[in-house]
């Protein structure tokens, strides 16, 4: 939860390819630790991939994706030096937001 | 096998060690995320009738992709205009990667759906104008099954699935 967003933005004929990385635990909810009591569920529900003003990318995340999400959208336009922000948010409350530029 | 950040980590035993985290099917983890549906309704996602539908929290409950998609309020229907990528046999369902994809216009939201997962809809996308009707994720698959990929355009559902064989289930 501590730890950024990973993202690299590459722009190439005309659309701008984002690959997005986001360390966070994702747990269900449905797993046992080792004291027996059950793992509270703690995973990212909301992403939201800006680049500058415009919205690109909207998605809500369930239990069943996997722990340090790893998402990956295209989208028309972009010039490289342009800035690329992702922001989640998660069951319990977090956000994180971070940037990059397009390279 | 793993790239090293998928599945669940335990501190004593390393990753993987619980058997059970996805074969717990516990009622109290279905209605732990509720909060997930508010979410979906308020960004629009579901039609006034489809939020009605899951008052009961059924989203959680199903089990078929039938029965998402009758939460979704859209009737699935095969197309060679959805391109689901997912490979036909994994190691480790803890990170299943899939990409969705479509050649079709207008399309406003993607679906990826895991059958046989306490959660069957894994993740939801919502496609503003300009950008590509794409989405690449890593989902969990707690045991082999099917896999649906479901695109959304002008109100209506088109999909596309592919049965996929785990060989280590959820996390273990």
């Amino acid at each position: 939860m501590a730890q950024p967003i990973r993202i690299r933005a590459r722009h190439k004929d005309g659309k701008t390819e984002v690959l997005i990385l986001m360390p966070h635990p994702m747990e269900t909810g449905l797993r046992k630790g080792d004291a027996g009591a059950v793992v509270p569920a703690h995973y990212i529900t909301d992403v939201v991939v800006k680049a500058g003003e415009r919205v690109v990318l909207e998605a809500q995340l369930s239990i069943a994706v996997s722990k340090d999400p790893l998402l990956s959208c295209r989208f028309r336009g972009g010039v490289p030096g342009d800035r690329i922000q992702v922001t989640w948010t998660d069951n319990m409350g977090n956000t994180r937001t971070d940037e990059a530029l397009i390279g | 096998m793993s790239d090293g950040i998928g599945g669940p980590l335990d501190p004593v035993r390393g990753r993987g060690a619980d058997p059970s985290c996805f074969a717990q099917l516990n009622r109290r983890g279905f209605l732990r995320q509720s909060g997930w549906y508010v979410a979906l309704v308020g960004c629009g996602l579901l039609t006034a009738r489809g939020a009605a539908a899951l008052t009961n929290s059924s989203v959680f409950s199903a089990r078929s992709l039938q029965e998402v998609i009758a939460a979704l309020d859209g009737v699935a229907a095969s197309g060679s205009d959805v391109l689901l990528k997912v490979p036909e046999l994994v190691e480790d369902g803890a990170v299943v990667p899939v990409t969705l994809s479509s050649d079709l216009p207008d399309v406003e939201a993607l679906y990826v759906i895991v059958e046989g997962n306490p959660s069957p809809l894994a993740i939801a996308v919502k496609i503003p104008d300009g950008t590509d009707p794409m989405i690449s994720v890593r989902v969990k698959m707690a045991k082999s099954g099917r896999v649906h990929g479901v695109v959304k355009t002008a109100g209506t559902l088109y999909s596309a699935a592919t049965d996929v064989g785990v060989t280590v289930g959820g996390c273990a």
